[in-house]
């Protein structure tokens, strides 16, 4: 049977999740595994910034069992200093408090190509990346 | 922390093998491999978390997953083969 394929071109997906986007997997969000299912079968990379577990894990081995299993299927991106201080530029732009959200707007950022921002807040997050073109959130 | 390595043999077409050698270099082989072989397992080990999460919450809808092709279809500039 021929199938018909579609091939994305130029530089492989992107996704960042912030913990909304990592809690969305978790039942109430069709679209996130939606998402996912379509960046894992077209090659693509997707990230979830360590700072983002300071939101989504309670140090409670039981209640935190189904987050970690998700978490340890993805890639979890320790942040450098090059995208500490462009979340804080960032931060500082969009007049924001919120030091998590300005890291995951700056993982997204920080690599020049085509990003999914996979969020459950897109309305915060599109402050800080309003320069951010490359950076398109999605609903998770 | 120093991982171990070992030798291990595997049987490659000409074709592919040459087309390694020309992006990643005569003896950059073996980290062309291995980095494909972590992608394709990273990649499987995504898969069978979204299996195991749609058995328990219900599969995405056949229209959930077309809006969702198609807009990453527009985003990420893909087209057909």
């Amino acid at each position: 049977m021929k199938r018909s394929r579609r091939r994305v071109t130029g530089a492989l997906p992107r996704c960042v999740l912030d913990s909304g986007g990592v809690t969305a997997l978790l039942g109430r969000s069709q679209s996130a595994r939606a998402w996912l299912r379509w960046l894992a079968n077209h090659g693509g990379e997707i990230v979830v910034p360590a700072a983002v577990l300071s939101e989504c894990i309670t140090g409670d081995v039981g209640r935190d069992a189904e987050v970690n299993r998700i978490l340890g299927a993805l890639s979890i991106m320790p942040t450098g200093e090059p995208t500490g201080r462009l979340a804080g530029a960032l931060r500082f732009r969009a007049k924001t408090d919120d030091g998590i959200d300005a890291i995951v707007a700056a993982e997204a950022a920080v690599a020049q190509v085509t990003t999914v921002l996979l969020t459950s807040d897109p309305k915060d997050l599109a402050r800080l990346l309003s320069s951010a073109k490359h950076v398109k959130i999605q609903r998770a | 922390m120093i991982e171990e390595m070992e030798r291990v043999t595997a049987t490659i077409d000409e074709q592919t093998l040459a087309a390694i050698r020309r992006v990643a270099g005569p003896r950059g082989v073996s980290s062309f491999l291995e980095a494909a072989a972590r992608e394709r397992l990273l990649r499987l080990r995504v898969l069978g978390l979204l299996d195991e999460l749609d058995a328990k919450y219900g599969a995405p809808t056949m229209a959930t997953r077309r809006r969702v092709a198609k807009q990453a279809e527009r985003i990420f500039r893909s087209r057909k083969r």
